[in-house]
């Protein structure tokens, strides 16, 4: 995304809640879509309703399109009604007792030729008669989407819009969801636990854990570059942490590993992509640096790639090929060696 | 198929039964049918009908008027705060009527604190008026109204006022629109109890609104006067109160506490 | 809705032996009383049983007096459906035929009058002197119901000097009557000449109404099944001697 875009939402989001304390910033630029994700309990809908001012600021404060929405102190804060923020909830929640038609437009002043536009993208066409409850989950998730949108909303807030959804549900939602989003022009900010949903949505990833955010980064570096074990088991990669020491870094069970950086010194994370991880029966020759006897504690098969998680001398996951898994004629608890490139090693600093 | 009850258990339902229905039954037993519509068509009858029928409807809508804010107030509230304006707000429903039609005199009466500033300020007298009718039945009728309608707004999800705000609509807009419509159920019962329970109201009544014919004299009234003076009309005004009483219950079924 | 505090098994059980101890003690106390007869008589009529039942457990201490006082319609009601009562003494002779008629008492005995008298409230005192105050002036009037012997007479009275009762509350005895003009509820009433007399408060007299010319009766009669004949003879009897008569014309009953 371009960077020179302003920034919609700037915001320092301090909320208490008894022991738990959420404290994030969090941006959002012009017609970007964020997603926001993280393990369960880290704060996520905690931090959106922040946004929408249904939570008051312990610190912090918020502000849309240049204009202060809240400051944590200050008694000009502009209520949720008046925010020009719009929420998708998880459920839908659609209002019961209004048919569809009157549930978009609830929010509406009387623009029904907006209204109209949104029906068409949205494939809800036909059901503005109908009544909340004779909708499918994934119908009623599209209503709630046109509800929010026709409010045109500057920001637009989805709390695990996809989450009641079956498989085939989501993908055809997420398409819907995702291309009207992205004509809508609005920025968007969305709670997800499925990282196909972020990878697929999202312009920029947000992770907050424990109340903190631990990495902010586009969809590629994510993957690429996890920040915490908490995301490198999200997109399944290796994630250690250990001490640095020139080009080696040593980890917590002994086990050092060869790198191309230099110059380390102190504690580091090291990330390793499980298809950078090679294996073999016999022990290389030409002795790579980082090869180890393992075993083979599990071996699970997603369409044409088997993640083999190994235990030896600490436990680390290869991604082969299914030929290779024949090929090589290996089973749980088969004996094979591991080797990885120094190349082939992430270092990041280690958060804090 | 539901589990059968265990045979003790089924005796001991069916007496009870018999005991709650005995009373019902000897009444009608005791009802002169065939001298019905002479005894309903009488001047005293059809007064005391017509005023129950008013007060009961309009106290009804009072107890709606002053239960639904109080009810709102209620759900926002926990902990002692909370039980304790529970515990006024429905006192009136356990309190002996003839008590809460004391406690209204010494408010509302002609040297009650408030009754004397509006006696004197603007000549309104509330005791011996149909008005007075209406205040003692709402009295007893509104605290069905304040249980039956926190009970529904405790089991509304709250994200449904966030989804109203966030689409825009002010507290107020999202209350009439979202909020009272989804819990129209509750508000039904409640008024529907408190209108059966203002039907029925004589002590709090009696009280406080005096036993004034064609005035104040509500239908139970009539069959407490009755009683002694005309037995046979006592009866017949009674099946009246028994019937309408039983319609309204049959009506809300299940419905006595809004479904979760 | 809220936390909702579950009272432990303990705690149901020192409640239940707490309801048996007291229902308990409750029956014993019930069953101790060698003998008591039980009288029901008019509410005017009152202080003056309660005076004589003082008296006659002075003399029989082994019997006690349980009292039944309401209007003279509520009781005849009562024993209509069956209540029990060794004594009864009503304020009207037709409610006593009422019972005479279908067998439950035989050959009442006049013990008493009482006549009329319309009362003002202390408030209005000054302002209201005649009855042509009270027919010219939109006041809040109480009476007994038309079906009590004070209210039959009360409506016959009403009519001969062309009071209009028809916003009159009607209360079901005379002393309801009596207490609403004492506390200023209503303005004036209709009531015994007895009650004006034990009235504590400063209550109006309308003496120039001619009210005290409409007069009834206070017959008493032992019931035909009373079980204490002998015991509620001699409460009757008191009425006859001068612990009796003293007490009638002390709170303002005549003498037959």
């Amino acid at each position: 995304m371009n960077d020179q875009l302003k920034l919609l939402l700037e915001g320092r989001i301090v909320v208490e809640r008894g022991p738990f304390k959420l404290d994030a910033e969090v941006n959002v630029k012009q017609a970007e879509i964020v997603a926001l994700m993280g393990p369960n309990g880290a704060g996520k809908t905690t931090l959106l309703e922040a946004i929408l001012g249904w939570l008051p600021l312990a610190d912090g404060q918020v502000l849309l399109d240049g204009q202060t929405l809240e400051v944590h102190g200050e008694n000009r804060t502009v209520p949720t009604h008046e925010r020009e923020i719009g929420m998708v909830f998880q459920d839908g929640l659609l209002f019961p007792h209004l048919n569809v038609m009157r549930n978009i437009e609830f929010g509406t002043g009387s623009s029904s030729t907006h209204v109209s536009e949104l029906l068409e993208p949205l494939e809800i066409t036909n059901l503005v008669d109908r009544y909340p409850e004779e909708l499918s989950a994934g119908q009623r998730q599209r209503v709630a989407l046109a509800r929010t949108l026709a409010t045109a909303p500057k920001l637009v807030l989805l709390d695990e819009p996809l989450g009641a959804l079956d498989v085939t549900g989501r993908v055809i939602a997420r398409k819907l969801i995702g291309n009207v989003l992205r004509s809508n022009g609005a920025g968007a900010l969305v709670v997800t636990h499925d990282p196909a949903d972020a990878f697929a949505l999202a312009d920029r990833i947000l992770v907050l854990e424990g109340g903190r955010v631990t990495q902010c980064a586009p969809p590629d570096q994510i993957r690429t570059r996890p920040a915490t074990k908490w995301v490198a088991e999200l997109v399944g990669w290796n994630f250690f942490e250990g001490d640095g020491n020139g080009s080696l870094v040593e980890l917590a069970d002994g086990v050092e590993i060869a790198t191309a950086h230099r110059g380390l010194d102190g504690p580091v994370a090291v990330t390793i992509n499980p298809t950078a991880v090679a294996l073999y029966t016999q022990e290389p020759t030409g002795s790579p640096r980082n090869s180890w006897h393992c075993h083979v504690e599990s071996i699970e098969f997603v369409a044409d790639v088997a993640r083999v998680s190994l235990v030896g001398p600490f436990a680390i996951s290869a991604d082969v090929t299914r030929a290779a898994v024949a090929e090589l004629g290996i089973d749980t608890g088969s004996a094979v060696w591991a080797s990885l490139k120094a190349t082939e090693v992430g270092i990041q600093p280690l958060q804090g | 198929m539901t589990p059968q009850l265990p045979r003790l258990l089924r005796l001991a339902a069916f007496v009870a039964v018999a005991v709650v229905a005995a009373p019902l039954f000897s009444l009608l037993w005791r009802i002169p049918w065939s001298e019905l519509p002479r005894l309903l068509s009488t001047e005293v009858v059809v007064d005391a009908l017509f005023l129950s029928l008013v007060t009961s409807l309009v106290a009804a809508l009072l107890a709606l008027l002053i239960g639904i804010p109080i009810a709102f107030q209620l759900s926002r509230m926990t902990g002692i705060s909370a039980s304790t304006l529970r515990a006024v707000a429905t006192l009136p429903m356990v309190l002996p009527p003839v008590v809460g039609g004391a406690a209204l005199l010494f408010a509302f009466g002609r040297r009650g604190l408030i009754g004397e500033t509006l006696d004197n300020a603007a000549g309104l007298v509330l005791p011996y008026t149909p008005a007075g009718v209406v205040i003692a039945n709402a009295f007893v009728a509104t605290p069905f109204v304040v249980l039956t309608v926190e009970s529904g707004l405790r089991a509304l999800d709250p994200r449904y006022e966030l989804a109203a705000a966030s689409l825009g609509a002010s507290p107020l807009r999202s209350t009439l629109r979202v909020v009272l419509p989804m819990i129209r159920s509750s508000i039904v019962a409640g008024a529907f109890l408190a209108w059966a329970r203002a039907l029925g109201e004589f002590g709090a009544t009696i009280t406080f609104a005096g036993n004034v014919p064609g005035r104040t004299q509500t239908l139970p009234l009539a069959v407490f006067v009755a009683m002694e003076a005309d037995r046979d009309a006592a009866l017949a005004m009674s099946l009246v109160l028994v019937f309408i009483s039983l319609i309204v219950l049959v009506c809300l079924r299940d419905r006595w506490w809004p479904a979760k | 809705m809220g936390q909702q505090s579950i009272p432990s098994a303990r705690s149901m059980r020192i409640l239940l032996a707490t309801v048996t101890v007291l229902i308990a003690v409750f029956l014993n106390g019930c069953g101790s009383g060698s003998h008591s007869i039980r009288v029901f008589a008019a509410s005017s009529l009152t202080e003056v049983v309660q005076h004589l039942a003082e008296e006659y457990e002075t003399r029989y201490p082994n019997t006690d007096v349980e009292l039944n006082i309401a209007g003279s319609g509520t009781l005849v009601m009562q024993l209509q459906e069956g209540a029990d009562a060794d004594l009864v003494i009503l304020a009207s002779r037709s409610h006593m035929d009422q019972l005479r008629d279908i067998g439950l008492v035989r050959a009442p005995k006049q013990i008493a009058q009482n006549s009329l008298a319309v009362i003002v409230s202390p408030e209005l005192v000054k302002d209201i002197g005649s009855i042509d105050d009270v027919r010219r002036t939109a006041l809040q009037i109480a009476v007994c119901v038309k079906s009590s012997p004070c209210g039959a007479l009360a409506w016959a009275y009403a009519s001969s000097v062309g009071l209009d009762l028809s916003s009159a509350t009607h209360e079901s005895n005379v002393k309801a009557v009596l207490a609403k003009v004492e506390r200023d509820e209503v303005d004036v009433g209709i009531v015994y000449m007895s009650d004006l007399r034990t009235s504590r408060e400063q209550l109006g007299h309308l003496a120039n109404a001619r009210a005290d010319q409409y007069s009834t009766s206070y017959p008493l009669a032992v019931t035909t099944d009373s079980k204490a004949r002998r015991a509620a003879e001699n409460f009757a009897a008191l009425f006859a001697e001068p612990v009796g008569q003293s007490a009638l014309t002390h709170f303002g009953f005549q003498l037959p």
